[in-house]
């Protein structure tokens, strides 16, 4: 039997995986475990991820049940999490966590609770349940609150998520402020065998807030760049992408739309570095203007050099700075004309490309987003 | 000879269970393995007696044995549980108080108040980290019957009953034992009296206005009430205590 | 020597402790010759799958039903907002935004 671990990472959700998340949770959960000489890893299972793993000092366990109702499921996640963590009660220094359901069992199992907020569940939740009751997501906002109150330190990734948790409580003197990353993509990667000739590209998830469709509708009014493809990373399933293949349909784009699904991180890279722009038409919906996030895609794209046309929202700019197109939310016209002019002038997109990929390597790849974690865990430590 | 097979299936059974069957209830003091024994027993009542008269009574299967089962799976290996175990009901005689008249005025006739304490269910456990358990339940009803007339003579007598069920549960703590007050408050329904001394106890009591519906009810309402003394030690689970 | 990690108890849980003889499938964790229910599984596990066979994996069971069923019961063991049926219901399978309910694991709470 081990001895008993010293930190814990709990994120409900499914890691590994072909998701953002996956990847912020596993430079985050490195920082820790790298910290405390290894540590417990508490996440989703399923998918063939076996049950049980140990590297090193990492013990991974993932929560295998199948609960159809997703409350339900947080709930017995949540059980199983303080399970897993009573063992270590008496050695555990420090847990990290990712979602109120998640904090509850850190917040009684001794130790001091980090809670990572990329993201709020009463925000986010009413996209993928729409019939949740307000009085619902009420209670739900009530347990964030509860849980950022009593966290010994609240770590977010963007300025707009800063104060959507002030607002909600957490001791402004306690948040801290440590934007996601990404790592310079080494150049030469091969270009993907698939990729059609000129490409723009879109990676990550569907959800609606994604603006995936105003992108669909932009493309659609670049009829007469008849060489020119788009490409869809989506790091979901096939199922989840059918609303908006039937929107490339009506719109006549479908046969120059390639769709990519849950690739490997590393195949993705390549994609983005052959793409000639990455877009993110990110929506103005209360989920990025209140909440905020800190697009992981975006990231990617400035440190694989490609030039970034984007929403104009606040967590966008905090992102971007002035190293990429930006462009009014939700106006396809708008879109289609910034991507043209940048495809008409590529030297001023190469150089775009440029200029941000340098911006990530000065200051925000994972192993400063590490360090910066590492300067929260210090804080935290001291007191 | 009537009913001679059952008879004599009854006569095989665990001493504690035959006398569940003609006592309907019992006391005794046993290790978990003496437990163990009567519910396996218990298991094979059902399949051996049919005869209704000798039938199990009302809560063994379904509250006795759970909480007997849960109780035993705290105990050290020299400890024992003691049950006391009154499974009549509360219409036998001795539960029932004297009754008592209330004042009434016209066209109430009379009103008698009658309260019947049945306190069906007493276990102390010897618990591995060295507390002991107590518990106690009681079963009150008040009956209240009522004699009217009216304008024409007509005489009406109604009865009235109220159940309420009393859960009381205390935990003295291991001689030197640290404990520490929860960190938040046990349910409204539920208080807690501490009393310092060289051992530590805590005692939860509750009071349920509504009997419980069913007998997981039943086992759920007193392992919540006995789960607030527990509240007051440090969360087991790195305990660590092995048995061997 | 390897001590079995099962958890016995209901009120004070433990570890069982004794020599560890096998180890579950599923799990991993160390098993003495007791606690070895249907299966080669450990009591939890034969437990999740529905397998009531060895009493610890009973005692499991009930031990989790019975911590399911009261959780509402004690704010500290976490549900301050106590979510019930009606709050639950519109997070049901068939209720999401996407009618098609697959298991691929896109069903974070948050998304960063």
């Amino acid at each position: 039997m081990s001895e008993g671990h010293r930190a814990a990472y709990v994120a409900f959700d499914r890691f590994p995986s072909a998701k953002g998340s996956a990847v912020h949770i596993r430079h985050m959960a490195a920082e820790l475990f790298d910290r405390y000489g290894g540590g417990l890893l508490c996440v989703l299972g399923g998918g063939g991820l076996p049950a049980y793993q140990r590297e090193g000092g990492v013990e991974i366990v993932r929560f295998g049940a199948v609960v159809p109702n997703l409350l339900d499921r947080a709930e017995a996640f949540s059980a199983w999490v303080a399970d897993r963590l009573a063992p270590h009660r008496d050695t555990l220094r420090l847990c990290h966590v990712r979602d109120p359901w998640g904090a509850l069992p850190a917040l009684s199992a001794g130790g001091r609770l980090v809670y990572e907020a990329n993201g709020l569940p009463s925000i986010e939740l009413p996209y993928a349940w729409p019939l949740a009751a307000p009085s619902t997501l009420a209670k739900i906002r009530d347990l964030e609150g509860e849980c950022l109150r009593r966290a010994a330190a609240v770590v977010v990734p963007s300025q707009v998520i800063e104060a959507a948790v002030t607002s909600r409580g957490a001791a402004p003197e306690r948040v801290h402020l440590v934007p996601n990353g990404a790592d310079p993509v080494r150049p030469g990667l091969p270009r993907p065998p698939a990729a059609p000739g000129r490409y723009l590209i879109y990676v990550g998830a569907l959800q609606p807030w994604q603006g995936v469709d105003v992108l669909l509708r932009a493309f659609a009014r670049l009829a007469d760049l008849t060489d020119l493809s788009l490409v869809v990373c989506s790091s979901v399933s096939p199922s989840r992408a059918r609303p908006l293949r039937r929107l490339a349909e009506r719109l006549g784009v479908e046969d120059r739309v390639t769709w990519q699904h849950t690739l490997p991180h590393d195949e993705v890279a390549a994609w983005l570095t052959h793409a000639e722009l990455s877009v993110a038409p990110l929506t103005a919906s209360p989920r990025n203007l209140d909440q905020g996030c800190s697009p992981i895609k975006v990231w990617e794209s400035m440190a694989a050099g490609t030039a970034v046309v984007a929403s104009d929202l606040p967590v966008i700019r905090e992102v971007l700075g002035e190293h990429g197109r930006l462009v009014p939310p939700d106006r396809p016209a708008e879109l289609a004309r910034a991507i043209r002019v940048l495809l008409e002038y590529p030297e001023a997109a190469r150089d775009l490309g440029r200029r941000a990929r340098q911006h990530v390597e000065e200051g925000f790849t994972w192993k400063h987003a590490r360090a910066r974690l590492a300067a929260v865990y210090d804080r935290v430590e001291g007191h | 000879m009537f009913w001679g097979k059952q008879k004599a299936a009854i006569a095989g059974f665990h001493p504690l269970h035959q006398a569940l069957v003609w006592q309907r209830g019992f006391s005794a003091t046993q290790p978990a393995a003496g437990w163990a024994a009567l519910i396996a027993s218990l298991h094979r009542h059902a399949g051996l007696v049919r005869r209704a008269k000798w039938a199990l009574p009302p809560r063994t299967l379904d509250v006795l044995v759970p909480l007997i089962l849960e109780l035993c799976s705290d105990l050290g290996p020299k400890g024992t549980l003691t049950v006391a175990a009154d499974l009549r009901g509360r219409d036998v005689p001795g539960k029932t108080g004297p009754s008592r008249d209330l004042p009434v005025r016209p066209p109430v006739r009379s009103a008698t108040e009658t309260l019947t304490v049945d306190p069906w269910l007493r276990v102390r456990a010897e618990l591995r980290d060295g507390s002991i358990l107590e518990l106690l339940v009681v079963d009150r009803t008040r009956e209240r019957r009522i004699a009217k007339r009216n304008p024409r003579g007509k005489y009406k007598a109604k009865r009235k009953s109220k159940s309420i069920q009393i859960i009381k549960v205390r935990r003295r703590l291991a001689k030197g034992a640290q404990s520490r007050v929860p960190a938040a408050p046990p349910p409204a329904w539920i208080g807690v009296f501490v009393r310092e001394g060289e051992r530590r106890s805590v005692l939860a009591t509750a009071k349920l206005h509504r009997l419980p519906q069913s007998g997981q009810e039943q086992v759920d309402r007193i392992l919540t009430v006995a789960t607030e003394p527990f509240r007051w030690t440090p969360q087991a689970g790195t305990g660590q205590r092995s048995e061997s | 020597m390897t001590p079995c990690a099962v958890t016995t108890g209901f009120f004070t849980l433990g570890k069982c402790g004794q020599m560890a003889v096998a180890g579950c499938p599923a799990c991993g964790r160390a098993l003495c010759a007791d606690h070895v229910a249907d299966g080669g599984l450990c009591p939890e596990c034969a437990a999740a799958r529905n397998q009531f066979g060895h009493p610890a994996a009973a005692a499991a069971y009930r031990r989790r039903a019975h911590r399911h069923r009261t959780a509402q019961e004690y704010t500290d063991v976490g549900w301050y907002a106590g979510l019930d049926t009606y709050d639950r219901a519109p997070f049901d399978p068939g209720a999401g935004a996407d009618q098609d309910y697959l298991d691929d694991g896109a069903d974070a709470l948050v998304d960063s």
